[in-house]
């Protein structure tokens, strides 16, 4: 013990050293390692959650790119087809419309052939009248004029006349 | 020149000597104290400054007691413990080596009548009290450890053994290592701290100046050498308590 004593060595001392020692490693503790300690986990944490995250995105997105190209293959397909069925149903309206223009164009030619028709027939009946109108006043007018004078021959030739005309 | 080989009383509180190098720890421990104040004051997801050079320095540490122990739950426990080890003895041996510590003091008459120049500080480490403390700390750790990891029955069992006359010796072999440990710690600690001084204090005072220089750059290697030594020596210490005895040792 004597030699230790000429070292130095204190057990007073020594505990004050120990002691100071104790304080410093409870201060430290508290102020250091515990709050580091705890930033750094919560730090890897968050790096190996955004790593996962970060995988997880690309999964997606590999799945969204191939969701994209079955879904624009398939609108393709689909347009396909409608675009055919239009040019169907155009081609069918185009039919029917050509069909139904005929049908109309036969019935107004049919109309008009039997306005005309009509048409003949009163100009026919009028020019008839008018005929007999002018054949009536003429037959008075001679008759009145010198129905002794009659010239037979003048009223058979207005006969044959009117006969010529077609009535 | 005068060198004592113990810290040297500045002051007296009643019976209580107050030695330079408790000053010195003082003030260690207040420096630690207020940088882990400033380095967790505002603490940031993404770090700058203080918190960073703190935070490399404990995951360093962290990492190299998890190398050893390899096993993250005990090295959670006796983390706090090694880390401040290692910072205490680092930064009392590096302070040891500021010009100052060692030279300002003032004289004093001592037992045999000469007249001394008793510094107003000595680093740490530079004492046998504070190694021994340090060493005396470890080895408690070292027993409590190895008692809840592995249990009081096992772990008495590493030093009481009386399955054969071998083993018996081993036991005894193991308890005296064990209390020689505490002088071997201490003593290599102090011895190195210490011994660089006196080279450094000699040094100076043959040749002033230039000379002294590679001896300083020397001397701030070995104190860095001697904190991880004693730290790494713990870790090793501690790991071994914790695992039983296997019969065919």
């Amino acid at each position: 013990m004597d030699a230790l004593h000429n070292l130095g060595v204190d057990p007073k001392l020594l505990i004050a050293q120990g002691i100071n020692f104790g304080l410093l490693l409870f201060i430290l503790y508290k102020l250091l390692y515990r709050p580091i300690l705890k930033i750094l986990e919560d730090r890897s944490k968050k790096i190996e959650k955004s790593l996962e995250n970060a995988e997880e995105i690309e999964k997606k997105l590999v799945d969204i790119k191939e969701t994209e190209k079955e879904v624009i293959g398939k609108a393709k397909g689909k347009a396909t087809e409608i675009i055919s069925e239009a040019r169907e149903a155009i081609e069918e309206t185009k039919a029917s419309m050509i069909k139904d223009a005929g049908i109309k164009a036969k019935k107004i030619i049919e109309n008009a052939v039997d306005e005309a028709e009509k048409e003949k027939l009163a100009i026919l009946a009028e020019v008839k009248n008018e005929i007999a109108g002018v054949v009536e006043k003429s037959v008075i007018a001679f008759m009145e004029a010198d129905y002794k004078n009659v010239n037979l021959k003048l009223t058979e030739d207005a006969l044959s006349d009117a006969k010529k005309v077609g009535i | 020149m005068h060198i004592s080989i113990s810290a040297e009383p500045i002051f007296h509180i009643g019976s209580f000597p107050f030695t330079n190098s408790m000053l010195a720890a003082w003030l260690v421990f207040g420096i630690l104290s207020i940088l882990a104040y400033f380095a967790t004051k505002r603490m940031e997801q993404v770090p700058k400054g203080i918190q960073n050079i703190f935070e490399y320095i404990i995951e360093a540490l962290f990492n190299l007691t998890n190398g050893i122990m390899k096993d993250r739950k005990l090295t959670k426990k006796i983390f706090p413990l090694i880390a401040t080890f290692f910072i205490f003895i680092l930064l009392n041996n590096w302070m040891g080596l500021i010009p100052g510590f060692g030279s300002i003091g003032f004289h004093e008459t001592n037992a045999e009548g000469k007249n001394v120049l008793v510094p107003l500080l000595r680093a740490g480490t530079a004492d046998l009290n504070t190694t021994i403390a340090l060493a005396v700390v470890t080895v408690i750790t070292v027993q409590i450890l190895g008692i809840t990891a592995i249990g009081i029955r096992k772990y008495a069992g590493k030093f009481i053994n009386f399955s054969s006359p071998v083993n018996f010796f081993v036991g005894i072999i193991e308890l005296v290592s064990e209390v020689s440990r505490i002088i071997s710690y201490s003593f290599r600690l102090f011895g190195n701290v210490f011994a660089g001084e006196v080279l450094l204090a000699v040094m100076s005072t043959l040749v002033p100046y230039v000379i002294p220089l590679p001896f300083y750059i020397m001397e701030i290697f070995v104190g860095a050498v001697q904190a991880l030594v004693f730290t790494m020596l713990s870790i090793v210490f501690m790991s071994m308590a914790t695992v039983a005895h296997s019969e065919s040792h």
